[in-house]
This record gives structure tokens, C-alpha cells and sequence, in this order.
């Protein structure tokens, strides 16, 4: 940050300025798709799809009626909750505490047991043997489907491990001094200073917890348990060219019921609450690494 | 010597792992349909009263919502038949790979809906569909036969592989209609033509118009007469529907009509069209941006007076016909999907409909859409069970093809009188109660057990559709299923005749290249499809 004490050359007013310039172009096309699909789900019957409205000249909030008012929005939009916040507890509960003895330099056959985790980065049992497993451990129909194969994700793990390596060792050597266990340094010593990478990882576990609707079509086919994302990618799909070509069922198709402002506000209804915890955790991300630590 | 232990500790624990994994596999794989059937074996060993066998039956459906296990239709046809049924739940716009995940797991649905007649042949190879007898199916099916025989002859020999039937074709009804001709009436009006096209030269004439002298009175050279769509019509005029898999009759043998030599004369025609800029040239990129599949954007915001996209009912203007509502009031008809967007986007807007222009010999015709649908079969566990099949047959006839309209509006809608009311008997016309309109309920309740079959369609739209004539001058192809060879090279051969034809269309290659295409594609694999395929067509042809 420029004080205001130091002058800025001419060039560099240049540079920010086309820098300033660029930014607010990059912003407006990320932006420009929500805008337009927050005001097609504003806009009322009689305002035609085809054209495109910042503010649409009909406000309405019929879709949002329609899109409250059907069946599994509300069952979808509790089990979304149930599994993010489960699924990201319990995913930065055990990759932390995995990281952490990986991340020991005294750990017996450290590399090996490393290697094993990095192993399933690249090599898995793919769709079916999934499914297998899955269903013979019980879990068809059951939260702990979306919530136990996705437990611990070797690349998080990895970065976790590595940002604990690069912890002085003589924090935890102070500690042992002091008289203080393993269980104790991790949770007092390691943890605080852990925050920032465990709020960036429990961020992307959430986001991806949020958006993940493949294995909730595998593994759940009870419609009150399915979530937020299988419900309204059926809305959002239902008409387009790609199903139509996919079924060759014109005649049943023809009835389409979602209008293009429904599928909007679906879209609207499920991105604004995963969008809305961003802010929350955006200190994180920005806090040095080594605060309140060693100094000096 | 700690490190080696600890090591040698590590793999086996590893081992153990895997081989947990591997051992359960094989275990649990049969274990679920057999299990089921000695349990009910057992009931019959106790020699009481020999009860009718209480089945289990897994069931796919098309389902736009899934079907809640305690659905009330779905109870209600439970205690009709004395049946357990278990709806899967596979996600429409992902079925086939839901279906895979399930059959590579050992799991075979017992109502086997075959979404795509050209994957009957692959899941026949695979070993999963059991063979129908055909006297099993006339005995137990025998509505299902009689319509389709009846409106769709020969349609029922698609479903058989090496003179076996494995699949129940599903016939569309309304695809006796083909595809509608749209013309801007006021755009008409402002060239001065008042007489819609008959033959190609009056289209062609009406086209250069549109094109050239500014129909939209903007002043501005922004209009064109067709596009991708519109394009249909013009090969139609010379017999064929190219870019699709359609195959015509010619001396009693099956045609593919993308490499007959007439083709290369409506190529001829497009590209002059395309050079004068009466051919949108934006037509490669279709005529569709997006949202609902039907509605041509390019006729919607005015670019092209001219279309082909669509269907029929998409296209009904508000009060073309009058419709009973839920009160028993005549109201003037709904607007079809892309009439209404037509409507907001240019209130002005007037249209006509034609028929397909004839070309220079006399031959006219659009495309109409392949009225097969699916196939249904019968899973081949079900088949091992004594008595399943037969009555899966059964359930599956009366919920689609009874006699009784009443019945099969049952079996669609629900109970008369909670969702849905008659308005007209007759016509087969119901109106879905207020609570439930505009809902996915019918899928939700198990109102979906149903196959579709091809009864002639007798409501008012219909009626409509006969009168303007959409029954008249349709293209359809002779083969609607895939052959062997066909599904092995149909995506090369696609490829070959796309670039073809758009090349030649957009100027890039010479007409002249059009025999070098037909080369191409018979050395492709097209020769040895046209072979087989007429084995096929010789064999079954009625």
C-alpha cells in the first residue's frame, strides 16, 4: 500500500491505472453471469427469455415462490447443510490429525506411510468398485455415503502435512520441556498456529461438499434424502437440447413446466448461502503464517 | 531391525485391506436376487394353501422426479397385483450410467427400460435382457401387441436380436406428425407475397426476399430467409434427411439417404444461398443458444423468416383451437412454448404454416421424428423365477395399453378426482387439478409405470394437427434401430458427413467434393453398414 508521503512517478500512476482498469473488466465478467441470472429469476412471465435485462422492465417474485413452494427444496436444502457441515468437520478432524504424525521427522517409516496416502491421489478403485464398497458396507441411502468415502482427501492432506513441516521444531521442543504430551502440543501449540491452512482446506472441503451431486445420484435414491445440487440440477437440465438428444422423448418433454426465471432462482437459492461464508473466512487467508509464534 | 517390523507390519496390514475389499466382491454378488427367492420357497414348503407368490419387482421407468418408495399410486398398483415394487431411482439425464454403475455391480432391474433403441443390441451382447418368448407376450401383453400392430406395424420386430425378442418397442404417437413449416406471415405481407410456398422455386423466391428487401422495415440488411433448421425442408425436396441416421425405401432396398447423388443438388442450392446471403451464415452454430431445445432464437428475434424447429404443439397459436378447462368452459387454446416467446419478444409477429416445398421431381417432405422410442425388456433374473415374467408382463400392459381410457389416464395422472378430472371422455382429455399443476407430482406419486404406446391420438390438438396438415409429407426412416456395424463407425461417419456437408454448404470445398465425400464415407464403414443393414431390412421387412 502507497502512503501518502510517497510519491508515485508517473509510470506507476499509468501502471496502476491500467492495472485498476483491467481489474474492474476481469470483476465485471466474473460478475456478469450472476447479474444476468439474478434478473432473469427476478423477471416476471411476460419479459422474454431471449432478450437480456440488467434490470428486467417486470419484477416478480414468482420463481422464488415456485421454487420454495416445490417438494424437495426444503428436505434438499437440509441434508446440504447436515452433510457440509458434517463432512467438513469430520474431513479437517482427520486429515489434521493424519498431517500431523506424517509431518514428524521421529515418525517410523514416515515416507512409506506418505507414500501410501500420495498413492491414492493417482490410483483408485474408479466408479464401480466404489459403488461395491458402498453398498456392501451398508451405507446405500445413508448420509455417511456422501460423508465417509470423502473423509480424507490425499492432496489437502499433503498441503496440511507440508505446512506443518515447515513449523520450527523448537516449538514442539520447547513444549516437551514444559512437561506438555503429544496430545497436548497438537492441540495447543500446533493447532493455533495451524489456523490459516485449516481454514483454507475446511473452505474448499465445504465448497466441494456444497456442490457435489454425483455420488448423491449413486448412492441416494430416496428422494427426501438427495441433495440441494441433484434437485436443482434436474430443474435446471430439464428441457435443454443435451436431455432432449439424450432421450428422445419429445413427446413426454413437450410438457416442460420450469420456466427459464424457475431455473434461475433455483440457481439463486442454492449458490447464495455457499457464496455467503466466503467473507467469513476471507481473514484467514490473508493472516501471516507465523503469528503470534516465534520472535526474534 | 524396529524399521524392518514395523515395515513388514505395514504390508500385511495393507494385504489385508485389498483382500477384505476383493473377498466381499464375489461374496455379496449373487447373494440379493437369490436370497429373496428362497425365502419366498420357503413360504410354499409349509403346505398351506398355496397363495399366489407375493413378487419383488425392481422397475425403471422414464422419470423426470424420482418416485417416493410410499408413492400412493404406487401402493395402489402394489395391492392390485400383489406385488413389492421396487422403483429405481436412476437419474434421468444420467440413466445410462446410473444403469451401468447398477448392472456392472451384479444388480439387473427386472422392467428393464432400454432408453436408447441403439443400445438394445449392447445390453443383449452383455447377457443382461432375457429373451421374451413371443407367445408369452401375446398372451400376457396382449393391448401392447394389439396397438402397436395396429398404428405401427413391424415396429415390434425392432426389439428382436438374431430373430429373438428381447425388447418391447415403445412407439411414439404423436411422431406420425413431422416437423412444422413456419413462415413470418408479416413478413410475407411487407415483400408482398401472399401465397405461401408450394414448390421450391416459390420458396426459393420468398427467401431472396426476405433476404434482400428489408421485410422488418428497419432499414438495415440484417434479415435472411433460413437457417440450420430451415435446411431440412430444402434436402427434404430431394428426398433425404442427411444429417441424421434416415434410411428410405428405393426398389424394395434400404437407402441411406446422406450419400444418395440427389443430395448433391440440394448442396448445389444451399451454397448458392449461402454466397447470396439468403442462408444465414450463422446456420453452423444452429439456430437454438440455449435454454429450452425447441425454441429457435434466430426466428424469434427476427433474423430468418423461415424455420423447421421444433414440433407441432410448440408452435400452436393462443385460441388456434378451443380446449374444455377444469370449470367445463370453452376457452380459446394455450400458446406453444416457442408461439409465447414469439409473442414477447415481437408482439407483431404473425405466422403461417406449409408444407414441405416440392422439388424439382415433384418429391416434397421434412423430417419426422423416429417414432421409436425405447424398448422395454425383461431383466434376465426375472426370467429365472417362475411365473415374473409373465407377471411383469401383465402389470406393464395394463398400466399402458388397457382398453379402458380411464384406466391408462389412472395409470399416468393418479386418482380421478384428487389430481386429475375429465373434460372430455372422448377425447381422452383430463385436466390435472389446480393443487398439483405445473408439478413433477404423477412422477413423485408412481404414476410412471407405464411404457408408451402408439394409440392414435384423438384429443383436440390433434385434431388441430391433422387440419393443418403436419400428417402430410413427413420423412421417416425405414431403420430406427442400430445395427451391429452401425453403432461401431456411426460416430466416424458422423464426423465425415458433418465436415462434408458444411464444407460444401459454406463454399470451403467445391461441389465436385461430394463424390470424394461418398468415397470417403463407404470406405469408412459405410458400405459394410448398407450391407448389413439391408440383411437386416430383407429379413424383417413386412
Amino acid at each position: 500500500m502507497a502512503g501518502n508521503k510517497i510519491k508515485t512517478s508517473f509510470s506507476e500512476k499509468i501502471f496502476d491505472s491500467t492495472n485498476t482498469l483491467f481489474m474492474i473488466i476481469f470483476c465485471m465478467t466474473t460478475l456478469y453471469p450472476f447479474v444476468y441470472l439474478l434478473s432473469m429469476s427476478l423477471a416476471s412471465a411476460n419479459v422474454p427469455l431471449t432478450q437480456l435485462y440488467l434490470i428486467p422492465p417486470e419484477i416478480s417474485f414468482e420463481s422464488y415462490k415456485r421454487v420454495f413452494s416445490s417438494n424437495y427444496i426444503a428436505s434438499g436444502f437440509l441434508v446440504t447443510i447436515y452433510k457440509t457441515i458434517l463432512g467438513t468437520l469430520l474431513s479437517v478432524l482427520f486429515t489434521f490429525t493424519l498431517a500431523y504424525p506424517l509431518s514428524r521427522k521421529y515418525f517410523p517409516n514416515r515416507g512409506f506411510w506418505t507414500a501410501l496416502v500420495v498413492f491414492t491421489m493417482f490410483f483408485s478403485g474408479g466408479l464401480i468398485p466404489n459403488y461395491l464398497l458402498v453398498r456392501n458396507l451398508g451405507l446405500m441411502n445413508s448420509i455417511n455415503a456422501l460423508v465417509l468415502p470423502n473423509l480424507v482427501n490425499a492432496f489437502y492432506m499433503t498441503i496440511v502435512r507440508n505446512y506443518m513441516m515447515s513449523l520450527p521444531d523448537s516449538l514442539e521442543e520447547s513444549a516437551k520441556i514444559d512437561g506438555a504430551n503429544d496430545i497436548r502440543i497438537l492441540v495447543s501449540i500446533i493447532l493455533p498456529i495451524c489456523k490459516p491452512i485449516i481454514a483454507t482446506i475446511a473452505l474448499w472441503i465445504a465448497v466441494w461438499h456444497w456442490n457435489e451431486w454425483f455420488q448423491c445420484l449413486l448412492y441416494i435414491t430416496d428422494p427426501s434424502k438427495q441433495v440441494l445440487q441433484v434437485i436443482m440440477r434436474r430443474v435446471v437440465m430439464e428441457g435443454t437440447q443435451q436431455v432432449m438428444d439424450l432421450s428422445g422423448q419429445s413427446e413426454v418433454e413437450a410438457a416442460a413446466v420450469t420456466t427459464e426465471g424457475v431455473k434461475a432462482a433455483t440457481i439463486m437459492v442454492t449458490t447464495i448461502p455457499i457464496l455467503i461464508v466466503y467473507p467469513f473466512i476471507q481473514k484467514y487467508f490473508v493472516k501471516g503464517i507465523m503469528v503470534g509464534s516465534l520472535k526474534g | 531391525m524396529k524399521k524392518v517390523i514395523s515395515l513388514i507390519l505395514a504390508m500385511i496390514m495393507v494385504m489385508s485391506l485389498f483382500a477384505g475389499c476383493s473377498s466381499d466382491d464375489q461374496s455379496t454378488e449373487k447373494t440379493d436376487s437369490t436370497t429373496k427367492v428362497e425365502g419366498s420357497e420357503a413360504k410354499d414348503k409349509d403346505g398351506d394353501v398355496k397363495e399366489e407368490k407375493r413378487y419383488e419387482i425392481s422397475w425403471t421407468a422414464y422419470q423426470k422426479a424420482p418416485t417416493d418408495p410410499d408413492g400412493e399410486m404406487l401402493k395402489y398398483f402394489e395391492d392390485m397385483f400383489n406385488v413389492d415394487i421396487d422403483v429405481w431411482n436412476l437419474e434421468h439425464n444420467k440413466y445410462e450410467e446410473m444403469l451401468n454403475v447398477r448392472l456392472a455391480a451384479g444388480e439387473v432391474p427386472d422392467l428393464f427400460r432400454v432408453r436408447k433403441p441403439d443400445q438394445l443390441l449392447g445390453y443383449v451382447n452383455q447377457g443382461v435382457l432375457a429373451e421374451i418368448p413371443e407367445d408369452t407376450l401375446n398372451q400376457y401383453a396382449p393391448n401392447i401387441v394389439q396397438v402397436t400392430e395396429e398404428n405401427a406395424p413391424g415396429f415390434l420386430d425392432f426389439g428382436k436380436v438374431d430373430g429373438k425378442l428381447y425388447g418391447i418397442a415403445s412407439v411414439n404417437p404423436t411422431n406420425i406428425f413431422r416437423l412444422p413449416i413456419i413462415y413470418r406471415k408479416d413478413w410475407m405481407e411487407a415483400v408482398g407475397v401472399d401465397k405461401v410456398p408450394e414448390t421450391l422455386e416459390e420458396f426459393e423466391d420468398l427467401m431472396y426476399k426476405f433476404a434482400k428487401e428489408d421485410p422488418d422495415g428497419n432499414g438495415i440488411n440484417d434479415t435472411y430467409g433460413l437457417s440450420q433448421d430451415g435446411m431440412i425442408a430444402i434436402f427434404g425436396a430431394f428426398g433425404g434427411v442427411p444429417h441424421k441416421d434416415y434410411w428410405i425405401e428405393q426398389d424394395g432396398k434400404a437407402v441411406y439417404t446422406g450419400t444418395m447423388p440427389e443430395m448433391k443438388e440440394a448442396v448445389a442450392l444451399l451454397n448458392k444461398w449461402y454466397e447470396d446471403g439468403v442462408l444465414d451464415p450463422e446456420f453452423i452454430t444452429g439456430e437454438n443458444t440455449g435454454g429450452y431445445w425447441a425454441i429457435s432464437h434466430s426466428f424469434v428475434n427476427g433474423r430468418i423468416g423461415m424455420t423447421n424447429k421444433g414440433n407441432f404443439y410448440h408452435w400452436t397459436p393462443e385460441g388456434a383451437f378451443s380446449m374444455v378447462d377444469a370449470e367445463g368452459n370453452e376457452v380459446p387454446t394455450e400458446a406453444g412454448a416457442v408461439y409465447k416467446e414469439l409473442m414477447l419478444v415481437q408482439p407483431d409477429a404473425e405466422i403461417v404454416f406449409g408444407q414441405p416445398p416440392v422439388g424439382p421431381t415433384g418429391i416434397s417432405g421434412t423430417r419426422q421424428y423416429n417414432r421409436l422410442m425405447n424398448f422395454y425388456g425383461i431383466g434376465v433374473y426375472a426370467a429365472q423365477e417362475e411365473g415374473k415374467m409373465e407377471k411383469i408382463l401383465e402389470i406393464l400392459d395394463y398400466v399402458s395399453a388397457n382398453p379402458d381410457i380411464e384406466v391408462r389416464t389412472t395409470a399416468t395422472k393418479g386418482i380421478r378426482g384428487k389430481h386429475w378430472e375429465w373434460v372430455n371422455k372422448d377425447k381422452g382429455e383430463a385436466v390435472t387439478l389446480d393443487e398439483y399443476k405445473d408439478t413433477d407430482y404423477s412422477y413423485e406419486i408412481g404414476a410412471n409405470l407405464n411404457m408408451t404406446v402408439p394409440f392414435k391420438p384423438i384429443n383436440t390438438q390433434a385434431e388441430w394437427a391433422y387440419e393443418e396438415g403436419f400428417h402430410l409429407n413427413g420423412i421417416e426412416s425405414v431403420i430406427q434401430v442400430a445395427t451391429p456395424k452401425m453403432n461401431e463407425y456411426s460416430a466416424e461417419l458422423k464426423k465425415i458427413r458433418e465436415e462434408a456437408y458444411i464444407s460444401m454448404i459454406a463454399g470451403d470445398k467445391p461441389l465436385s467434393y461430394f463424390e470424394e465425400f461418398v468415397e470417403k464415407y463407404n470406405a469408412a464403414g459405410g458400405t459394410e453398414v448398407e450391407e448389413e443393414v439391408n440383411e437386416w431390412y430383407t429379413a424383417n421387412k413386412k
